[in-house]
């Protein structure tokens, strides 16, 4: 069984509840550094073309240099403070980096953001970030329940994450029938399709684990035996799904 | 006894499959009729089959898929309109000038903050001439000392573009955080209007005691109204989340904040164009003896009269006599 996560509690007109797993703290700082990363990158980028190619320009023309300077400084500011509004607003609540880690900004009842919602968050933005290095944002999203930073309680807006989930290993319990349950089903079809990838020391560990949960009338001896061997404990499994218990 | 849960999976995979591409084809862009029609009733099953999977499978990985895909399908129904540009003039002609008349109080209370700053200024250095040391930049007190104003050269540093360029950032940049600010309970707000304020008052009469006062005025004259119009309005936008902490009335303070934040953020968005547009004036009409005094007196007072008729009169007709705080929804 996972943990209960905090989750955003939301009731669709056609009255199905759901509940959204919301972001953390690690996932949220990790898309802003990716944003931050790419916004450096397209900075560096404008730099080395004004510095490298802008003098040799402006000795050519000298009336385009200001038409040059006017529209880097206009686009420096353009980015810093409009980047995460266009991109959210463009790509329905995210930005570059809150794609990348599957997270989405909504609004408090699991619907899209407006463009207001999203300048709203921007701008206060910069507050978040006082003193220093969104020292006070982070604080704001430690004590509250449900990770908002400040940008978020005035917007009224949650980050959610979007699980991809792969469903393939229920064909694995479709054979399942009678004598095991539905969460030891799964237990056991979520052990056996990480079983390759697992250490064997930790296929041993959660081996015994799922062995006492699964069976727990199985023999000491028996289960010793089954663990002594990755193979058998494996086949073993498999044999579980669609089968009895041994002894 | 419920569907054991891997022939559900079976049963219902294709459909959910199906739902995802839809799903997919509709972010990308426009979908047939048809299509909708199916996205529709496959989003409906698939809530049932979430209802059913959360009775009865709660904390299973089915349980999970399905809470993301129905997430995902109902934020694509209920996405807003993809008609924005529709929604940027109706802003501009209705919802601007409504929202701002909803919340004239805040730009008053901004405005009556800026002007103490500015008095307070004034009487210091009015009183105490040498604390202009503390209280006037450095470089502008070496002009003054030298008799001219610091916006007379101006133009011989940087093109009246780069200038405008440089004012309506600045000036963007100090809107943005009076209004941003507002969360420490208005209290930041507050600040940046008393020492705009304030330093307004103190350059002024500094200027003053050295014989310049006329013709800090002539520099101002022409922007000065629209400007100090737009700082006292993004102030107000700012105390309105102050405020909306403070006092949040019914409401719990988290509602009540987040129902001013969208509200209060149109004031300082439907100012950047006019700041723009201001960033010009400052940058070509005001520095230097171009213009005549006269000039620029009148061309500020246009503006400014201009500017308030527009928030003071535009969309009056699409507004019932008796709503309070109307909206316009640009999403």
């Amino acid at each position: 069984m996972r943990a209960e996560s905090p989750a955003l509690k939301v009731v669709t007109p056609e009255r199905v509840a759901m509940s959204l797993p919301l972001a953390g703290i690690g996932s949220r700082a990790l898309a802003y550094s990716i944003d931050l990363t790419l916004l450096f990158i397209v900075f560096m980028a404008m730099y080395f073309a004004y510095t490298l190619v802008g003098p040799s320009v402006f000795e050519l023309l000298e009336s385009l240099s200001t038409v040059l300077k006017v529209t880097f400084a206009l686009l420096t500011f353009v980015l810093l403070w409009a980047y995460w509004t266009v991109s959210e607003v463009v790509m329905n609540g995210q930005t570059v980096g809150k794609r990348w880690l599957k997270i989405r900004v909504v609004r408090a009842d699991g619907t899209p953001i407006g463009f207001f919602e999203s300048a709203v968050r921007n701008l206060v933005r910069a507050v978040d970030f006082l003193p220093f290095l969104y020292i006070g944002g982070l604080l704001v999203m430690l004590f509250d329940a449900k990770h908002r930073r400040l940008g978020d309680l005035v917007a009224g807006t949650v980050l959610v994450r979007e699980e991809a989930v792969d469903l393939s290993h229920y064909a694995l319990v479709k054979s399942a029938q009678g004598t095991l349950d539905s969460t030891a089903a799964e237990l056991i079809t979520h052990f056996l399709s990480r079983f390759d990838g697992l250490e064997s020391q930790a296929r041993r560990a959660l081996g015994a684990q799922l062995l006492a949960q699964v069976d727990p009338a199985l023999e000491a001896e028996a289960q010793r035996a089954l663990l002594s061997s990755d193979q058998a404990l494996k086949d073993y499994l498999q044999s579980r799904l669609s089968g009895p218990a041994r002894g | 006894m419920a569907e054991p849960l891997a022939t559900l999976v079976e049963r219902r995979r294709p459909a959910w499959t199906r739902l995802e591409s839809l799903l997919k084809t509709q972010q990308a862009g426009q979908v047939p009729l048809a299509a909708l029609d199916e996205l529709d009733g496959l989003y409906r099953s698939a809530a049932t089959d979430l209802a059913k999977v959360q009775a009865f499978y709660p904390n299973s990985d089915v349980h999970r898929f399905l809470t993301t895909l129905c997430a995902q399908a109902y934020a694509s129904i209920y996405r807003p309109t993809h008609n924005r540009w529709r929604a940027v003039v109706e802003f501009f002609s209705a919802g601007f000038p409504q929202t701002l008349r909803a919340n004239l109080r805040y730009v008053g209370v901004g405005a009556a903050l800026m002007a103490a700053g500015a008095v307070l200024g004034a009487i210091t250095l009015w009183l105490e001439p040498a604390s202009a040391e503390r209280w006037v930049p450095e470089h502008l007190r070496r002009f003054v000392s030298e008799g001219r104003l610091w916006t007379d050269p101006l133009l011989e540093y940087a093109a009246p573009s780069e200038l405008a360029v440089q004012i309506l950032t600045n000036n963007l940049r100090v809107s943005f955080l009076a209004f941003a600010l507002g969360v420490t309970f208005g209290l930041g707000t507050s600040a940046v209007l008393l020492f705009n304020g304030f330093s307004l008052g103190a350059t002024w009469a500094h200027c003053a005691n050295n014989h310049l006062g006329m013709a800090l005025g002539g520099f101002i004259a022409a922007h000065g109204w629209v400007e100090l119009s737009i700082i006292a309005i993004a102030g107000g936008a700012g105390l309105k989340l102050g405020h909306a902490l403070i006092e949040p009335g019914e409401l719990t303070r988290a509602e009540r904040l987040s129902e001013a934040g969208t509200e209060a953020v149109q004031l300082v968005l439907g100012c950047a164009p006019f700041l723009a547009l201001i960033g010009v004036v400052e940058g070509f009409v005001s520095p230097g003896h171009l213009f005549p005094m006269w000039g620029k007196v009148a061309l500020g007072l246009a503006l400014g009269g201009g500017f308030w008729a527009y928030l003071l009169r535009a969309g009056n007709s699409t507004v019932a006599p008796n709503s309070s705080a109307p909206q316009v929804t640009l999403r």
